[in-house]
């Protein structure tokens, strides 16, 4: 029905070409153009809107031209109409073809239809009785080759006839015009030829029409492309593929000059002839560059995009030549070096997007071959050279599946290595999982990370095991053992058999690094993820076995403390405290502050672990160390914090502990009363709560935890000694603390104050002292075998002198001398014994100690001196003797200095005076006077003072003897003694008053005074010469007076010279007796008492 | 009456000293208002200067003025001293007794604590200062007298406390009655005794002349002052001032009561005696000074 319409519609068409004749080459080249071709039959269907039926039919319209013709006079119209006779006979021809029916039956059928008969029966039995094929082209087409024939004929005639009769240029190229006109005519006879089954001929008109119209000089059409492609095929088929390919490459070659070679089908499919004829002629190369065209053509590769037409949009047939492409380019691309080929092609000539299909074809062909290596290869290549293609990833696992198929487990893990290695979180191409190519890899990515995890760990232990069972061998020895089971190459694994340890070790470095990678990177490529923490823990465990502590003990504690809860947290945390100490181990040579640092991290850890699995048994033991590293670190706070942990977390007196010593928020934590804290951890608490407190200087804490530990731990414990010291040394130093907080030591250390031999304490001081003596007391008594003991006493002693309390100084003084004879303190002893003695007056056994001193060093300045307090001394205690004999000793032994010469000889005159011993008294008394004459230099106030007052004594003595004497009869004599014991009273007097001691020059001034006074009573006291008449007697008694006057007024002026001293400020006793004196003598002038007025009643109103 | 030149001017003279004695004696000197020193001072020059400050006085005239122009006129040099120092006397026994005033800003003591005072001087007086002491010590001890001290009581038992030769005790009584009335002449006098005897003269005249001060009519104050000047001092002419004045106060006394008691005037002649025996020593020691 369809080629009805065409035909129809091509009529109608002709039929007014016909009346344009002003139209006729576009007629030519449109009838060239738009008439139906080969070509068209299958491939290109035509669309035809529906139009108004034709008047006439075909059989009708070849009627009326064949009536026509023979009508017409004219040539140019007879060839009009004669061309268009034979296209409508090779219309009627092509439509007999397609309905199956033979040209004359269809006729016939015509014919019977106007008379009546079923036309397709009788075309029927025509078939039946003819056969179908060759009976059949021949009957369809002749009428149509006849036609083209002659028109061809007269055509030929026409234009020959022209050449010959015209010499007009015009008529000339009419003529010609005339011939390209009947170009269609002659492709249509070719056409027909070959539609008839006449391929030789249909070649030969061909090859008629290409030498008539050659493309060089005439347009290419499509009639010449068509009837290149037709030779091609026709030499094709009979395998001369030289001609063949001269054919199908000038379809190529006309195709591609043409603008739009897309508008004729015969590009693709010569591109795929040609290739085939190269191919048959085993020129591979030109074959595929010819294949490539057709599929160049067929799959319009988008440049920009780099993508192609998808095979399964394409119709069938071109699928199946696309298809049919490949398969041969694969084959021809085995043969070349499959993969690397291909891209070595596809460089040389240009990246196609198809190229994938290619690689794909090829995989696959080796695939069925069962070669799984060149099928990986290929796939491998392809994703290697276009790593980003949208499907690198896909034939880089098809790579890797083609292994697994073929069972080649290292190539697999290197496969999948390498998938990891460019893909993975630190490939190139890794641009995370939501991009395109992440959208792809990430399901490959976990099963290969993983896998590939596993099995470098899976590895890394099997050596590890080996090494282990092996351990007795020597680093270059081989090892016995077997690595059956992984996923290694036979070569690896005979390599590794042959292995050394050494290098097995390495070995086993090695895979655990890799297994330790490969985890990291499935962390960090799914972070978050439900599988991380598992991985987090198998790498913690790698990464250990890999000596990587620092990273292992980081993957362990975020494990174990970040991706928590999970069920080896603990483990992992426990894990990283373990790590830790290898890694102190291994860092023994490294920098202080490495070592710090880590020792920090360590305990953060541990201080973790605690915090967070409390009721893990193993917390014990982490506390302890804990606790210890921070007592040895003096972090004595926090030592004691966690030896208050520990206590805490005893099951049996846990939480009696907690309830005593921790603040009421901390009963209710996890650890308390939770572990079984064996005896040992528990003294160890207790030491450091107890040593920790100490070094804080929390004495008193410290003194009850010292206690508590002695009286757990047993009499014979070793620690026994030193604890029993340390609770001394908390008594020592809680009682320098209150010395200190009261700063009783600068006191004692500061000079003292006038006039006291201690220093003056305040009561707080004392109180403070008091209490310190009172700690260091317990020191002895609680104590008593601490290295504190002589320290405690000789201190308590000190401190109770300061407080002057000899009572108890003082057998703590002599007991320290007894039982720490070979103490360096004992010689300081005695010092304070004396001090002692001293302030409670005991001055017999101060005497003593100072004797003992002076005889022990009797020739130095202490012992000097010793000898003369300790004369002091005994006099103080109130023997004599021994004081007598101490000074005399003294006064004896060093008569220099001065001072304390003349002071010992003054205690000496002190002495025999008090027993009136004069003569003795005088001995010393003489020797201070003589003393100060030979003093020289040293002469003193001191040493005048003295020798004025011994000077004194022998005046004093002097004038005795002179108020001795008295002025008896006979007169002369014993006035003659007076007088002379006056001078020597008189001299003595002056003697003292020349010393210039106020004391005893009043003394002397006064004695003096009283001297000429005596000497004037004396007179007139005086024996009476007996015989005297009264007259005499009188008279005797007025010389007397006479005598004695002068010696009163002597007297009384010495007294007014010693009164007078007062106006000098001079106003001692003895002043005061001269004036009491003179009183008598002179009332009118001194006898002056003060008027004070006595109070009355009235002056209280 | 003719009077020469002469005359004239030593009557007037006269005439103005007596008018400024006698305005002084008008004006009460009470011893806030100057200072103890510049006041004795000013005492000491009064009675040894004041003919200086005659000379600047100007004339004027009244009964008494013509009266002692008119004595004046008939008296010797001698005379005229000791009439000088009479007026002198007169002036200062009118002026104002400022213990005495000062005394009545204290409470009076009741008559429970009078009675043990009257028994506390009775007992000192009879020798018995033990007793006393314990009489007098109930009036200290009384919450009243605590809250309202009186100054003569704490003298008295500094008295008591003298007497039982517990001298630094009633030293401290004696400044505690000073603490109450500065003004206490009594309680000056006593501790001026007492610094004189320890040898402590310039105590001793500090608190003579701040009993003068106090009272500038209380004889004792200068006969007291002058025997410290005298004996224990050595400064005779100062002695000499003082026994002057010491002698015309007791002259004054002596004046106003009828029939004054013996021993006032055996005191008055032995004054004299002072006078004159101290006028020679300064003889002595001028010739003294004199001859080198």
């Amino acid at each position: 029905m369809k080629k009805i319409l065409i035909l129809s519609f091509s009529m109608v068409l002709a039929s007014c070409s016909m009346f344009s004749s002003d139209e006729e080459g576009s007629l030519i080249n449109e009838g060239i153009s738009n008439r139906p071709t080969l070509a068209e039959l299958d491939l290109q269907p035509i669309k035809i809107e529906p139009s108004i039926a034709p008047r006439l039919s075909l059989q009708e319209t070849r009627d009326e031209y064949a009536a026509l013709l023979p009508l017409l006079k004219d040539e140019k119209q007879r060839q009009q109409v004669a061309f268009r006779l034979a296209d409508i006979e090779m219309q009627l021809a092509e439509k007999a073809q397609e309905d199956g029916i033979p040209l004359e039956a269809l006729q016939a059928s015509q014919s019977a239809t106007q008379s009546g008969e079923d036309p397709k029966a009788s075309a029927a039995i025509n078939n039946k009785a003819e056969g179908i094929g060759q009976l059949q082209s021949a009957t369809y087409f002749k009428q149509a080759i006849s036609s083209y024939k002659e028109v061809l004929e007269q055509q030929a005639k026409s234009v020959a006839q022209a050449d010959l009769l015209s010499d007009d240029p015009a008529t000339v190229a009419a003529a010609r015009r005339s011939e390209i006109k009947y170009m269609d005519a002659m492709y249509q006879l070719s056409r027909a030829l070959d539609l008839d089954g006449k391929p030789d001929e249909s070649v030969s008109v061909a090859q008629r029409f290409l030498s008539t119209f050659p493309s060089a000089e005439n347009a290419v059409t499509n009639y010449h492309i068509e009837l290149y492609f037709r030779i091609g095929e026709y030499y094709f088929n009979r395998q001369n593929y030289d001609n063949a390919v001269i054919n199908y490459a000038q379809v190529l070659a006309l195709s591609e000059q043409k603008a739009n070679i897309a508008a004729n089908n015969f590009y693709g499919i010569s591109a795929y002839m040609l290739g085939w004829s190269y191919f048959k002629q085993e020129e591979h190369a030109k074959a595929l560059m010819a294949f490539s065209k057709m599929l160049d053509e067929t799959l319009e590769q988008n440049s920009y995009t780099q993508t192609h037409t998808n095979i399964n949009t394409l119709q069938l047939g071109q699928q199946k030549l696309v298809q049919d492409t490949l398969r041969i380019m694969a084959l021809l691309f085995s043969y070349q070096g499959n993969g690397d080929a291909i891209n070595d092609f596809f460089v040389v000539n240009g990246q196609r997007a198809y190229e994938n299909l290619i690689y794909e074809q090829l995989a696959q062909q080796h695939l069925n071959d069962s070669r799984f290596k060149d099928s990986a290869d290929t796939l491998l290549v392809f994703a290697n050279t276009y790593p980003l293609h949208e499907r690198a990833v896909e034939f880089y696992v098809k790579h890797i599946d083609a292994y697994i198929l073929g069972k080649f487990p290292a190539l697999v893990l290197e496969g999948k290595q390498g998938f990891v290695a460019a893909y993975g979180v630190d490939g190139q191409h890794y641009s995370g999982l939501q991009s395109i190519i992440g959208r792809q890899t990430s399901a490959y990515l976990r099963r290969y990370v993983k896998e590939l995890a596993q099995n470098e760990h899976s590895i890394a232990q099997t050596v590890e095991n080996m090494l282990v069972s092996n351990a007795q061998l020597s680093s270059d020895e081989t090892a016995q053992g077997s690595f059956v089971g992984l996923a290694i190459s036979e070569v690896q694994s005979a390599s590794w058999t042959a292995a050394s340890i050494s290098e097995l070790s390495n070995i086993k470095q090695q895979a655990f690094v890799n297994a330790a990678g490969y985890y990291d990177q499935f962390i960090r490529t799914f972070t978050p993820d439900e599988e991380v923490p598992q991985m987090r823990f198998y790498l913690g465990e790698a990464l250990s076995s890999a000596n990587k502590f620092n990273l292992a003990i980081e993957s362990f504690e975020i494990y174990a403390y970040q991706d928590s809860p999970n069920p080896l947290a603990s483990e992992a945390a426990y894990a990283a405290l373990l790590l830790f100490e290898k890694l102190a181990e291994n860092t023994v040579s490294r920098e202080a502050d490495f070592t710090q640092k880590l020792e920090a991290r360590k305990m953060i850890s541990q201080r973790l672990f605690v915090d967070t699995f409390a009721t893990d048994s193993r917390t014990v033991n982490v506390a302890q160390a804990l606790m210890q590293r921070l007592f040895e670190q003096r972090k004595y706070t926090d030592a004691i914090r966690w030896s208050h942990w520990l206590l805490s977390a005893d099951k049996v007196n846990g939480l009696a502990y907690a309830s005593a010593n921790l603040p009421k928020a901390g009963w209710r934590d996890a650890h308390i009363a939770t572990h079984a804290v064996n005896a040992e951890s528990l003294i160890s608490a207790r030491l450091v709560f107890a040593h920790g407190n100490f070094a804080l200087e929390n004495y008193q804490v410290a003194q009850a935890g010292y206690e508590t530990l002695l009286s757990i731990l047993q009499s014979e414990d070793k620690r026994v000694q030193a604890l029993t010291n340390r609770l001394a040394a908390t008594f020592f130093q809680q009682s320098e603390q209150l010395l200190a907080s009261a700063k009783v030591k600068q006191t004692l250390a500061a000079p003292l104050p006038e006039g006291r031999d201690f220093a003056q304490l305040s009561e707080t001081q004392r109180r403070a002292v008091t209490d310190s003596v009172a700690l260091l007391q317990r020191i002895m008594q609680e104590t008593p075998n601490s290295t504190f003991r002589a320290a405690a006493q000789y201190d308590a002693a000190t401190y109770l002198l300061a407080l002057e309390n000899f009572t108890q100084a003082l057998p703590l003084l002599l007991d320290f001398q007894t039982r720490f004879p070979k103490n360096d303190l004992v010689l300081s002893i005695p010092g304070k014994l004396l001090v002692a003695y001293e302030e409670s007056e005991q001055w017999q056994p101060a005497a003593v100690l100072l004797m003992a001193q002076h005889k022990a060093q009797a020739d130095t300045q202490l012992g000097r001196d010793a000898l003369y307090v300790a004369a002091d001394y005994y006099s103080k205690a109130g023997d004599r003797e021994a004081s007598l004999s101490a000074y005399r000793s003294y006064a004896h032994r060093y008569p220099s200095p001065l001072a304390d010469a003349n002071e010992a000889r003054f205690k000496m005159t002190e002495f025999y005076n008090e027993t009136s011993d004069d003569k003795k008294r005088r001995f010393w008394l003489n020797k201070l006077i003589q003393a100060d004459q030979k003093a020289g230099s040293e002469r003193s106030p001191r040493s005048r003072y003295l020798a004025a007052m011994a000077s004194m004594v022998f005046a004093t003595d002097a004038d005795i003897a002179y108020q001795k004497i008295k002025l008896t009869l006979p007169l002369n004599k014993s006035l003659q003694r007076k007088q002379n014991a006056l001078k020597n009273a008189i001299a003595r007097y002056d003697g003292v008053m020349a010393y210039g001691i106020a004391e005893y020059t009043t003394q002397a001034n006064y004695s003096l005074a009283n001297v000429y006074s005596v000497l004037a009573k004396d007179l007139m006291q005086s024996s009476r010469p007996t015989g005297l008449s009264a007259l005499e007697l009188s008279q005797y008694e007025l010389l007397l007076e006479e005598q004695a006057f002068p010696f009163e007024e002597t007297s009384i002026t010495l007294h007014e010279n010693n009164a007078k001293r007062a106006h000098g400020g001079l106003y001692d006793d003895w002043v005061k007796e001269s004036l009491k004196t003179l009183e008598n003598l002179l009332p009118v002038r001194y006898r002056k008492p003060e008027q004070i007025q006595e109070l009355s009643a009235n002056d209280f109103k | 009456m003719i009077l020469n030149k002469a005359k004239l001017r030593l009557l007037v003279l006269v005439f103005a000293f007596s008018t400024i004695l006698s305005g002084c004696s008008s004006l009460p000197s009470l011893p806030g208002f100057s200072g103890p020193d510049a006041e004795s001072t000013q005492h000491a020059e009064t009675a040894s200067g004041h003919t200086e400050k005659a000379d600047e006085a100007s004339l004027s005239g009244d009964a008494d003025t013509v009266d002692a122009v008119q004595i004046a006129l008939e008296l010797t040099p001698e005379e005229l001293e000791e009439q000088a120092l009479a007026l002198q006397a007169r002036g200062l026994m009118g002026t104002v007794n400022a213990f005495k005033l000062d005394k009545q800003n204290q409470a009076n003591l009741n008559s429970s604590q009078l009675r043990r005072v009257q028994s506390a001087i009775n007992q000192l007086a009879n020798g018995e200062p033990d007793k006393a002491l314990v009489e007098v010590q109930r009036v200290i001890d009384d919450p009243d007298f605590k809250a309202s001290p009186n100054t003569a009581v704490w003298v008295l038992r500094g008295d008591i406390l003298l007497a039982k030769e517990e001298n630094e005790k009633a030293i401290s009584d004696y400044q505690t009655a000073l603490k109450l009335v500065a003004s206490n002449y009594q309680a000056h006098n006593r501790l001026g005794a007492i610094y004189r005897d320890a040898g402590k003269f310039d105590l001793a005249k500090a608190h003579y002349n701040q009993a003068i001060d106090a009272w500038p009519g209380n004889a004792n104050s200068y006969r007291n002052r002058g025997i410290l000047n005298d004996l224990y001092v050595g400064d005779k002419i100062a002695a000499l001032a003082d026994y002057k004045i010491y002698k015309a106060l007791l002259d004054l006394q002596i004046q106003r009561i009828v029939s004054p008691v013996k021993s006032l005037r055996k005191e008055q002649k032995l004054t004299s005696l002072w006078i004159m025996d101290i006028q020679r020593q300064i003889e002595v020691l001028q010739r003294e000074q004199t001859n080198g």
